[in-house]
């Protein structure tokens, strides 16, 4: 039984491949990942061997249950359109928007949804979904691998930074 | 109405828009059948996110505005005059569209949109209106943007950064050329063809200019409606944008400058001179002819010389290509990123580049992706 359930976003995804612990997280986690970030940007990454561009295949993962795909439905994202100013929901990506659609729907409470993106950290509080959220320092420091060859906005101290923007920010963007 | 049942009308109203079928649609999202695109527009089918979000990507706009109000995204879509429509003009047009409202965005989400000076204005009446009561306003209006002697070398920055018009750049692979938009959503937006040389697309800012000093869109109406005046007021566009970017006395003291007590120049200083007042240098040549420098019988010669065609066509391969992407877009859309105010992956969209590339395309500009936030506290005094 994997400890952790997991969504992942594309930036995420893509590093995992190029820093080659792709296999070992999704061995340790119950990973998730939203369908259009599976569908239309984990799609490649650049390795850093040879610096050339290799598929992500993540359909072998889905066929063999490594990985889960998670749909959110129209009506969940104009939930969540509904609670943001326009402006705030046109700033954040269709990926990442169905994640946080997703967590806000409320079925997926035990979930974590790991990012370094500044935007969608911040999001997460924007959301009050603070506490859904998780730096990938701490989720790959819980199965022993160091965030060394990551970028610096992988680090739980960003993620933590982020979060307090987000506390601050939140009222210009809420409805 | 329920959610699906308005999407479902928003997205045949956006397809009607861009002239595409249900079967264009479907192919363009990688559905072999368009009965799913009939059933969504009935408003039938339950849409998932990523169908919505491919559905919204195809239609070049914001998945939002597919959940929106149907009277007010009609009502605030902005006109575009076009110079010459190029075959696919109603998608080039919403994506020119869908690119203004991203720069607009990333200005409101950095709070710089209501900063800009007011770019003049001018009335014109075009059936009356002749060659030298552009060459009046395109003086004026230099002055007024302060171009000084060689405005082609600062027009963009200055219009960008003061004034807050947007390039937006296109590949408008099939010959189109440029068109100009102006509304109270948007502003001053200008869009250009990424394939024309940096000369050319100088030339094409101050034709679109004259097209934003002027802008009435009733007469935009009735210019669609009558060809002969339309191509009378490009043509006064073109000699806007020839007085503007090679001003009279300027080039009259290059011109006397080269020639230094001899009577003739020859076609390595004109070259030479085209260069810096960055403008082609046929158009050099005709604003030579225009302010009776040399006779318009000479200007055609020329034009035709296999010997100037070599010398020029040299010249020409070791000039940079024109504007690929608009400095001030990067500049801002960067800033906002690196600041958490709008997503990586929307900011690679914006750039029109794939995710894995952004970092790349950045370092090669510059810029840095990997940054803490670090704050400098600035005091009041």
């Amino acid at each position: 039984m994997k400890s952790k359930l997991v969504i992942l976003d594309a930036n995420v995804i893509i590093d995992m491949h190029r820093n080659k612990i792709w296999d070992r997280v999704v061995s340790l986690y119950a990973v998730h990942i939203p369908s259009i970030v599976a569908s239309d940007e984990a799609v490649y990454f650049i390795s850093r061997g040879d610096n050339q561009k290799h598929d992500i295949n993540l359909g072998n993962d889905i066929t063999s249950k490594r990985v889960r795909i998670l749909e959110a439905t129209a009506d969940d994202i104009k939930l969540l359109k509904d609670k943001v100013t326009d402006d705030y929901f046109n700033s954040i990506d269709p990926g990442e928007l169905e994640a946080i659609a997703l967590l806000c729907s409320g079925a997926y409470e035990n979930f974590k949804f790991c990012t370094g993106d500044k935007a969608a950290i911040k999001a997460l509080t924007v959301f009050d979904l603070t506490h859904q959220g998780i730096s990938l320092e701490k989720l790959l420091s819980e199965i022993s691998i160091k965030l060394d060859g990551f970028s610096k906005n992988y680090s739980e101290t960003e993620f933590k930074k982020q979060q307090g923007y987000g506390l601050q920010e939140k009222d210009f963007y809420l409805q | 109405m329920t959610v699906k049942e308005t999407i479902g009308k928003r997205i045949k109203e956006e397809r009607t828009r861009l002239n595409l079928s249900q079967e264009d649609l479907a192919q363009k999202i990688g559905w072999k059948e368009h009965v799913k695109i009939s059933s969504i527009e009935r408003g039938e089918r339950d849409i998932k996110a990523w169908e919505l979000s491919k559905i919204a990507s195809v239609l070049k706009i914001d998945m939002n505005k597919l959940m929106g109000d149907l009277s007010s995204c009609e009502a605030s879509l902005p006109f575009v005059f076009w110079r010459r429509k190029p075959k696919r003009h109603e998608e080039i047009q919403a994506e020119f569209l869908k690119k203004s409202e991203d720069y607009s965005l990333v200005e409101r989400l950095l709070k710089v949109e209501k900063k800009e000076r007011k770019l003049p204005h001018e009335d014109l009446n075009v059936n009356s209106a002749n060659d030298a009561d552009v060459y009046r306003m395109a003086a004026s209006v230099r002055d007024q943007l302060g171009l000084g002697k060689f405005p082609a070398k600062s027009l963009a920055q200055i219009l960008e950064d003061i004034y807050g018009v947007k390039f937006i750049i296109e590949d408008l692979d099939d010959g189109g050329s440029a068109a100009t938009s102006i509304s109270s959503s948007l502003g001053p937006c200008i869009l250009l063809n990424c394939n024309e040389v940096p000369w050319r697309q100088h030339f094409s800012i101050a034709h679109e200019l004259f097209h934003l000093i002027t802008w009435n869109e009733c007469l935009f109406q009735i210019l669609h409606e009558n060809s002969l005046l339309h191509e009378k007021n490009e043509r006064l566009a073109e000699s806007f944008a020839a007085g503007l970017l090679l001003p009279e006395e300027n080039v009259r003291d290059e011109i006397a400058k080269l020639l230094a007590g001899t009577t003739s120049i020859n076609y390595v200083e004109i070259i030479s001179l085209s260069r810096q007042f960055e403008v082609s240098a046929l158009a050099l040549i005709y604003r030579m002819a225009n302010l009776q420098i040399i006779s318009w019988s000479k200007a055609k010669e020329i034009n035709v010389d296999p010997e100037f065609i070599r010398l020029n066509t040299l010249a020409n391969q070791s000039r940079k290509r024109g504007l690929l992407l608009s400095d001030r877009f990067l500049r801002l859309s960067y800033q906002a990123y690196a600041t958490g105010k709008i997503s990586r992956a929307k900011f690679a969209k914006m750039l029109g580049v794939p995710l894995i590339d952004l970092g790349s395309v950045l370092e090669e500009r510059g810029l840095v992706e990997d940054i803490e936030s670090c704050e400098i506290e600035i005091s009041n005094s």
